[in-house]
């Protein structure tokens, strides 16, 4: 083989899309497009940290008793959780005003305290008034979660503090030898009335898909896999019917370079386009904040740029399979383009497989080039062991050998059709 | 081995279309050997079989002593197709250095080649720029820089100058002369009379897929083409077809050759020449210029076709 005849391609190719406005539109600006969308459209900036909800509150309540409306807002006020406060309270004088604003939004919910709520509340039951705004099932469920949770939780310690009170005057006037009866078994019975069961909810998060920067990295990954995918399509398919456009085929052909070496040379350049763009991509998901768990010193890690090899080439396989219906370079760009975004956003690349109708799901679950993408995101996302990662590996490599085979063929059968035209 | 080419009975089939019919070409090597033929004769279609694009249907060719399938065959043959074969985006150099690097020519090598040809040719001020910004004769010179720089020992140029201004195209029949003085075998396919016969050591003519004549220049004509050959050239264009006639009325066969030209193949023109311009004057036509020339190779194709060269160009 004439390495220097491998060189040449590999070097024209990728000096000639890079100097190509349009290619470069595709290959770094489109993903690039595709991060920044996420890290600030999909995934904005405080997406996973506390959100201040703007409440409105009209209190009606003149009661005496120590815990009454004005101490209520007094504790909306100062709650803080995670450094933030949890609401912005603003007072209102009527509730028709509250309602006013509300349906203005410019209120996210409204509390309407009644007359006599401290006094119900320390003798007996306290009733609130809620208003949630309701715009949309996301804003009311994130609105009513909210509140109820405050709510459960002060209604939780005001248990506490009546049983406490309560507990005092038993000790008081009943022995606690009368009966067999410990102030401290009162105590358990009467919390067991007031919270009958103490739940404690425990989010199961993958590390790296806990934190905004965690979900920035695989969707920085989906826009690598995306390119990956419609790039090699095209550096496939175009292989080629552009080297005839541009007349260098029959020129090509009376060369003592073989086939073999236009493919592999032009096969190679099209990997070191995908390496600099993903390279590329994935600065920008860096400097949007996007966190990529992978170290050079854990010998898994490196089954990374495996996976993403078996991805070029396995694409670029694909897209020597479409060079047989891709009659000019822009049909050929055309198609490939079309195909990559479609399966890009059918087959688990871009979009979690999980958000998919169930017949998308198994084309998803059988998409050879999923598996090399699921591949990178299992070590570097869910940092998954060689054991995990061995079976996927393994089947991504023979998927890309037998699809690279056939595109092998069709290129050869190709070749020999157009020096014969 | 005396011959850098040599085809025997060469046939070649496109779905039922016959491009080439039993062609035989023997070229020898240090010569300039012209193919000569008209647009959709057969020369690219043969051309392809030599430099081992395509494969024949049917017959053998045998170049610098080998298959031209044979990569090592190719690596000693230069090829300037009729495409330039050059990337838009990327510069002169950049492209040069690519078929310097496909026939395994080292870059340091490779740029003392592109200097000394691209010089020769006038190109090389241009090679910085992008091959995009290049006009079509400034393209054309690139890509018979290509073809030359590693150093073959057969070249084959497939239509060098179409489009080209004269001067540029005297450079490279230059450049095509200077190859033959170091010994290269040059095989030209052209559509150019002049140029084939002003380069063509020898030459051979083809039309509708096969060879119909070869030999020198010289050889050709005097073997095929009439003693002598009246040119009259038309003050008035368009009345060329009136003078024809009214020739071949007193038996004289003349060939239109343009809107204003007429030859006239004759044995004895000092006899011929009074008549037809008695003929022309009782047509009322002025006759610009009268001429007695040699027979040119248009002449040989004429003689044994009956059809004037290019005739039958779309």
């Amino acid at each position: 083989m004439n390495l220097k005849a491998v060189k040449a391609f590999l070097v024209r190719d990728v000096k000639s899309t890079f100097k190509d406005r349009a290619a470069l539109f595709w290959i770094i600006a489109w993903p690039i497009i595709w991060i920044l969308l996420t890290a600030y459209v999909f995934i904005p900036p405080g997406t996973g940290s506390v959100i201040t909800l703007n409440v409105g509150v009209v209190n009606n309540d003149h009661s005496v008793a120590p815990f009454n409306g004005t101490y209520f807002v007094k504790i909306m006020n100062e709650t803080i959780v995670n450094g933030k406060h949890l609401f912005n309270v603003k007072m209102y004088s009527s509730t028709n005003k509250l309602r006013e604003d509300l349906l203005k939004g410019r209120l996210d919910a409204g509390l309407v305290i009644p007359d006599g709520f401290g006094r119900n509340v320390t003798y007996g039951t306290g009733r609130l008034d809620i208003l949630i705004r309701a715009d949309n099932p996301s804003t009311k469920q994130i609105n009513s979660g909210i509140l109820s949770g405050f709510l459960q939780e002060v209604s939780r310690r005001l248990s506490m503090v009546k049983i406490n009170i309560s507990l005092r005057y038993i000790e008081k006037y009943m022995p606690s030898t009368q009966q067999g009866f410990s102030p401290e078994k009162i105590k358990e019975y009467l919390v067991g009335i007031a919270i009958p069961i103490n739940t404690t909810i425990k989010e199961v998060v993958p590390v790296s898909v806990s934190s905004r920067p965690a979900m920035l990295g695989w969707y920085t990954l989906g826009a690598i896999g995306m390119m990956f995918l419609y790039t090699g399509l095209m550096i496939g398919a175009a292989m080629i019917v552009r080297e005839k456009e541009l007349g260098t085929l029959r020129r090509l052909l009376a060369s003592p370079s073989s086939g073999s070496e236009l493919l592999i040379g032009k096969t190679l350049g099209g990997i070191v386009i995908l390496v600099v763009s993903a390279i590329i991509a994935l600065i920008v998901g860096l400097m949007v904040g996007a966190r990529i768990y992978w170290s050079p010193t854990e010998p898994v890690d490196w089954l990374v740029p495996i996976f993403m090899l078996t991805a070029a080439i396995m694409a670029i396989g694909m897209g020597l399979m479409l060079s047989l219906v891709s009659r000019t370079s822009r049909g050929a760009s055309s198609l490939s383009t079309a195909l990559g975004l479609l399966f890009t956003l059918t087959a688990g690349i871009w979009l979690p497989k999980e958000w998919l109708p169930s017949w998308m799901r198994v084309f998803a679950e059988n998409f050879p080039f999923t598996w090399t993408i699921n591949g990178i995101r299992d070590i570097i996302v869910y940092q998954y062991e060689w054991s995990d990662i061995a079976v996927l590996l393994l089947k991504s490599i023979i998927a890309t050998v037998v699809i690279f085979a056939i595109g092998t063929l069709i290129y050869k059968a190709q070749i020999r059709r157009y020096a014969e035209k | 081995m005396q011959y850098a080419i040599m085809v025997e009975d060469l046939v070649k089939t496109y779905n039922g279309f016959e491009a080439l019919r039993g062609v035989n070409l023997s070229v020898k090597r240090g010569i300039i050997y012209g193919l000569l033929g008209p647009n959709g004769a057969g020369k690219s279609t043969l051309i392809s079989i030599i430099v081992g694009v395509s494969k024949p249907s049917r017959g053998k060719a045998v170049v610098l002593g080998g298959s031209p399938l044979d990569p090592r065959v190719r690596s000693r043959i230069g090829y300037q197709p009729q495409e330039h074969g050059l990337h838009p985006n990327l510069t002169g150099w950049e492209n040069l250095y690519f078929y310097a690097g496909i026939y395994g020519v080292d870059k340091k090598e490779a740029r003392a080649r592109i200097e000394e040809l691209a010089s020769c040719l006038g190109v090389l001020e241009h090679l910085d720029k992008p091959v995009r910004t290049y006009s079509g004769g400034l393209r054309q010179r690139l890509s018979i820089v290509a073809a030359l720089l590693h150093d073959p020992e057969l070249i084959v140029l497939d239509e060098p100058t179409t489009g080209l201004d004269p001067s540029v195209r005297q450079r490279v029949w230059d450049l095509i002369r200077g190859l033959r003085g170091r010994g290269k075998t040059v095989l030209l396919a052209t559509h150019y009379i002049e140029e084939a016969e002003k380069l063509g050591d020898e030459v051979s003519i083809i039309d509708n897929g096969k060879i119909i004549a070869s030999g020198s220049p010289e050889e050709l004509k005097s073997r095929y083409g009439p003693p002598a050959v009246i040119e009259i050239i038309l003050d008035e264009k368009g009345s060329v077809d009136k003078l024809a006639h009214a020739l071949a009325g007193q038996g004289i066969k003349a060939s239109a050759t343009g809107h204003d030209k007429l030859r006239i193949h004759c044995k004895d023109p000092d006899a011929l020449v009074p008549e037809i311009t008695g003929i022309a004057y009782r047509l009322g036509l002025s006759i610009r210029v009268l001429r007695v020339v040699k027979p040119s190779l248009e002449d040989v194709f004429l003689k044994l076709t009956g059809r004037r060269f290019g005739e039958n160009e779309s």
